[in-house]
Order: structure tokens, then C-alpha cells, then sequence
């Protein structure tokens, strides 16, 4: 055993959770070197001073207090001699004049005196047609790669068809899908399938939204996407407004429009590329008899300009969905992995040279390995087991020209890595990879840019 | 997996206050036991860390780098603390000059303060940091933290001690800045 060893043991040590092997390999060690001695020891008493100062926080629990000061929008006060709270205007599913109370505070906000009614008039119609719901399926389109993932957005690309079905209540299933890949979830299990490289990822766990959907969970759940957009128009600047139209055959529709803010600094790589987090502006219209939402634009919004990059085409209501629904139709032969544990499994050993790489050296081990197809290695970096397809496509790479300086974005816990790459067909390629570390393996792995 | 700080503040700043419940149950602890040093006082002190984890999340917009969030929560923590103290002592609760009240509660040395450890721990790197809060603030063990987390036990006692190692040395480089300061001043 070395210092290293050695050290890298401190905790097992101080919690007797070392066997007595290593407990003998590690006093021996001990016995001769004075600095590991001091080491541990000098641990012990932090451990001490951890303990000591965890303990003065024994048993708080804020989260309730705090959540609750959050969702009925109240300021943040002075201490000891707080100024007088607003009134609580927090949309929920309570009574019509809960209801009206709180859509007539939003409406203070933000609307012409002249509009109030008809705000009140929209939450109340939105909120009670909501609490009836079982089920929303959504036809709609996006301007997206068609198998890339759910909340890329291209704006200038031709729109892709995008559909959700969801419910709303029971075991809330749902199911996502565009051409080249569908998510869903069954009641069990959440799944990811990729079709062009016969992939899968699933985990055992009913998520409420997984594999970049959340954006869309959220537009279908009306009730959430009001009260959440009338939260952020308080306390985080969010403009909303509320108007009434009159369409051509005299139909009255009322219309909620919510500006989003980028959730990210302007000039970040990131910016305005996916649609969570992108600045936008979001157009729900509700039918004036049903109080549903009927219509739903999203705009992205980029230096005064507007480009549609979603809406939604068609949205049912209670539509009983079969189970089969939640059980898509897969070939075969797809390849299946586990998205908790990226690059090597975890029992298996680890290469310290993997864990040692920074971005950029990690970037280059990988491009270059897929261009001598060197598969174990390509396999370090990939985030699920590799099928015959998916290696097809990465030995189209001959060369690695040339490798950047890596950098990240306020909007990615990852680092980017700018590369330039040729094919076996000629062409090159320049772009960024998206690289993340595997917090089980300490090791850089493949999350996109190729 | 948990949500990563970053995550949850994304999801936050995308119209998802709920995401925010994740943040307050991760650094609850941390945040009181912070502020408590300064004010000596729990019933004060959990006043102060409420409206501490309050502010941040109505500030949350003007955070630059998600990845340093609880840095940047004790930032706040630290002037909320001091705003408690000032209205304390304008109540003649506690006899003390308001410069006295603005040193003890910027500078350690109070008898439970530790601000430098608070610091140390806000700037391990996420997944040592993770590991620390779920251990001492959490009060987990390292097998319920790795089933918790899926990981390996291995993984985490390794993990754990090099969090020992990066806490040494962020701790140590402080306390050197801080004589530093002193032999100039």
C-alpha cells in the first residue's frame, strides 16, 4: 500500500467499514509512515469538527416554510419586523372564489383595467375544464432534428411532427415520440428508444418526465403551466398578458401569452438552442365555451425577432388511450442500457488514465479512437453498451484535424470541446462535443455534438 | 440520480418553483448551521435560514454560475445573518456596537463559528460535496448513501476521503490568507 492508498482509505477507516484485510494492510503501512499517521489523525478531527458542526443543524426542516412562502409569491421581508405581507394569490384547484380571488391579483398585474373580467374569466374556465381532465394527447410540431433529442431546437430546420399522450391522472403514463425516437413510461419503468441506432435506455422508476420531455409535460399541463407562469411573472419577471379574440366566424377565444426569459446569459453556447431555458414566447388559447386550452404557439424570441418553432396542430381531451399506448412496438434487437450508470460499469475496473483526462485529451482519446476503430476504448467514452449499428456510423470517422479548448455553459453541467474531424467520404466536420463526467466512474462520457 | 444544483436551478429559471424543494432539503442544514453560528440563537437562526433560502430563490435569476450555488447561498445567508444581528441590537436585545455586531458576524473566531469549514464545503466539487451534506447534514450513513445514490460503497468512502483531502487544503490555504491579512494589517 502508498500514501495514496492509503489516504484514499481515510473514511472506510474512520467508519470501520474496511475488512480486516485491508484494516491490516492499512496499519501496516501505518506502522511506517509517521506522515500518514499525522494524516489520519489530523481527518479524525475533522470528521469531529463535520459532526459538531452538522449537529447544530439537527432536525431543521425548512422546506415547508420555505416552498410555502415561495408558491403564495411572498417577498421577501425584513427580519424581526416584517412589512405587511401581500394577499395570497397562488392559483389552485381550490374554490371558483379562491379562483377568481387570485386570477384578480394576476390581473392587477398585468392587464388594462378594462381586461380584468376576461382574465378572470379565462383562469376560472382554465382551472375548473383542468380539474376535470383524465387524459391530453397532443399532436403538434417542432422545428427539430427528427431523432435528435426532444428539446433541441433548430429554427431554421422544416418543422418535425411531434406527439404526447398523457395522463392526467391514475398511473400517469405517458409516451413521446418524433420520427427517430419515442420515451414513455408505463407505469413501472421510463424508456428511451433511438430508432436509427436500435438503442434503448430504461431505469425502473415511473418518472413524472424524463429524457429532455419535461418542456412538453409542462405546455399539456395547463393548471401547472398558469400558476407556474403567474409565480414567474411575480417573483422572476416574467411579462403575461391576457387578451380576448374574435376569429372570423365570430368564435370568441381567449389567449394567455407568457414571456419566457433565457435561463441563461445571452452569447452562451447554449443560448436559445433548446427550448427549456430558450427565450421565447408562449401563445395558449382557450376556447370561450370549454375554457380549454384549444391552440398553443411557441416563439422563439431572439433580438425583437419571432420564429415559430412549436405548436401545437390537435389536442384531445379524455381520450381513453389503450395499453398499448404505453407498450411501443421495438424491433429485437435493440441494445439495452442503464442511463444511471454511463461508461463502464461500475463493477468493472477502472483505466486510471480515463479518470486522469482532462476535456480536451478526453475529447481527442475518443475521436480518434473511433477513427481506428479501436471499440473497447470508443466504449470508455460511450454511454451505453455499443450494437453493431452504432459502430457502423462511428467508423465513418478517418481523422482528427484538430481539438479546442474546451469550455462550458452556464445552461450544461458538462464541459464542450470544439473538434474538427474527417470522413471517409471526404467531408470534415467541425463542431462541439459534449462531454460529461460520470460521477461513479470520475470519467469524461459522449452526451452529444457528433 | 438526484437532480444536480444545476438542474434544479435550470428547472427553477424554466417555471418549475417546485424543483426548488430539492435545493432547500440539500443545503437546509448547511445554511442553519451557518447562520446559527452568527446569531447564537435556533429559533432566530431558522428565521434567518428561511428567509436566506427565500431570497435566493427570488434572486435566482441573477445567479451567474448555477454551479456555485451554495457559495453563493451563504453569501446571502451571511447578509441576511448580519441584517437579524442589526435588528437584534436595535431592539436593545443585545448591547453591542454595530461595528462589533458587522465583525463577529464577517469574521470567524466566535466560540462555534466555523465559517471556514462552511466555505471549504461550498467549494468541494459537486460530487464530494454532495457526499458531504448527505453524511453530516443528512446524517447518512455510507451504505444508505450508496444505496441512495447507486453507488458502489467503495465509491463512496473513496470519494469521502479525498472530500477529507480537499477540505484540508481549502481550509488550510484560508486560514493562510486570513494570517496573511493580519501580519499586514
Amino acid at each position: 500500500m502508498n500514501c495514496t492508498d492509503c489516504r484514499d482509505q481515510a473514511a472506510a477507516h474512520l467508519e470501520h467499514l474496511l475488512d480486516p484485510e485491508a484494516e491490516a494492510a492499512l496499519d501496516r503501512h501505518l506502522a511506517d509512515c509517521r506522515e500518514c499517521r499525522d494524516y489520519l489523525a489530523t481527518t479524525a478531527l475533522l470528521h469531529g469538527r463535520l459532526v459538531a458542526r452538522a449537529a447544530a443543524a439537527t432536525e431543521i426542516a425548512l422546506a415547508s416554510p420555505v416552498m410555502d412562502r415561495i408558491q403564495t409569491g411572498r417577498t421577501p421581508h425584513r427580519a424581526v419586523a416584517p412589512a405587511a405581507r401581500p394577499a395570497r394569490w397562488w392559483l389552485g384547484l381550490g374554490t371558483l372564489a379562491t379562483a377568481a380571488a387570485a386570477a384578480g391579483a394576476i390581473a392587477l398585474l398585468v392587464l388594462p383595467r378594462e381586461s380584468k373580467a376576461g382574465a378572470i374569466d379565462v383562469m376560472n374556465r382554465g382551472i375548473l375544464s383542468t380539474a376535470q381532465l383524465k387524459t391530453v394527447h397532443l399532436q403538434g410540431r417542432m422545428r427539430t432534428p427528427p431523432a435528435d433529442n426532444f428539446s433541441l431546437i433548430l429554427p431554421r430546420a422544416d418543422f418535425t411532427p411531434i406527439e404526447l399522450w398523457k395522463e392526467l391522472d391514475g398511473q400517469k403514463r405517458w409516451r413521446v415520440e418524433k420520427p427517430g425516437r419515442v420515451a414513455w413510461m408505463d407505469g413501472q419503468s421510463t424508456a428511451l428508444y433511438r430508432r436509427s441506432a436500435h438503442e434503448g435506455s430504461r431505469f425502473p422508476i415511473a418518472a413524472r418526465s424524463a429524457f429532455d420531455t419535461d418542456w412538453l409535460h409542462h405546455v399539456a399541463d395547463i393548471e401547472t403551466t398558469l400558476t407556474n407562469g403567474l409565480q414567474m411573472a411575480q417573483t422572476q419577471g416574467w411579462k403575461m398578458e391576457l387578451s380576448r379574440t374574435t376569429d372570423a366566424a365570430g368564435g370568441v377565444h381567449q389567449l394567455v401569452t407568457i414571456d419566457v426569459p433565457s435561463a441563461v446569459p445571452e452569447g452562451d453556447y447554449v443560448y436559445n438552442k433548446f427550448l427549456p431555458g430558450a427565450a421565447t414566447r408562449r401563445c395558449f388559447q382557450f376556447n370561450d365555451q370549454s375554457g380549454q386550452l384549444e391552440a398553443l404557439q411557441i416563439y422563439l424570441r431572439d433580438q425583437g425577432d419571432f420564429r415559430l418553432v412549436f405548436e401545437a396542430t390537435k389536442i384531445d381531451y379524455n381520450q381513453p388511450f389503450a395499453d398499448k399506448v404505453f407498450a411501443p412496438e421495438l424491433p429485437a434487437d435493440v441494445t439495452w442500457s442503464e442511463p444511471a450508470a454511463p461508461g463502464t460499469p461500475s463493477s468493472a475496473p477502472i483505466d486510471p488514465k480515463y479518470v486522469a483526462m482532462t476535456a480536451e485529451q478526453a475529447a481527442r482519446t475518443f475521436l480518434e479512437a473511433c477513427a481506428r476503430q479501436d471499440w473497447p476504448e470508443v466504449q470508455a467514452f460511450w454511454p451505453a453498451p455499443l450494437n453493431d449499428r452504432r459502430k457502423e456510423s462511428l467508423a465513418g470517422i478517418t481523422s482528427v484535424i484538430d481539438i479546442g479548448q474546451a469550455f462550458s455553459s452556464a445552461g450544461y453541467p458538462g464541459q464542450f470541446v470544439p473538434y474538427q474531424i474527417t470522413f471517409k467520404n471526404g467531408a470534415t466536420k467541425q463542431h462541439n462535443l459534449a462531454l460529461k463526467k460520470n460521477p461513479r466512474t470520475g470519467t469524461w462520457y459522449f452526451d452529444g455534438g457528433l | 440520480m438526484p437532480l444536480s444544483d444545476q438542474d434544479c436551478i435550470l428547472r427553477c429559471r424554466n417555471g418549475s418553483p417546485e424543483d426548488y424543494r430539492l435545493l432547500v432539503e440539500r443545503y437546509q442544514g448547511p445554511v442553519f448551521a451557518f447562520v446559527s453560528a452568527r446569531l447564537g440563537d435556533r429559533t432566530l437562526a431558522a428565521e434567518a435560514a428561511e428567509e436566506a433560502l427565500v431570497r435566493a430563490f427570488f434572486a435566482l435569476h441573477k445567479l451567474r454560475n448555477p454551479a456555485a450555488f451554495h457559495a453563493w447561498l451563504l453569501g446571502i445567508a451571511g447578509r441576511v445573518a448580519l441584517e437579524f444581528q442589526r435588528a437584534r441590537f436595535r431592539r436593545k436585545e443585545v448591547p453591542a456596537a454595530d461595528d462589533a455586531i458587522a465583525a463577529s458576524a464577517s469574521h470567524p473566531g466566535a466560540e462555534d463559528d466555523d465559517s471556514a469549514l462552511d466555505e471549504a464545503i461550498a467549494a468541494l466539487p459537486d460530487a464530494q460535496r454532495e457526499l458531504i451534506l448527505l453524511r453530516y447534514f443528512q446524517n447518512l450513513s455510507c451504505q444508505e448513501i450508496a444505496a441512495r445514490q447507486r453507488l458502489p460503497l467503495g465509491t463512496v468512502t473513496k470519494t469521502l476521503s479525498r472530500a477529507y483531502a480537499g477540505l484540508r487544503e481549502l481550509i488550510a490555504a484560508r486560514e493562510n490568507q486570513s494570517s496573511n491579512l493580519e501580519a499586514i494589517s
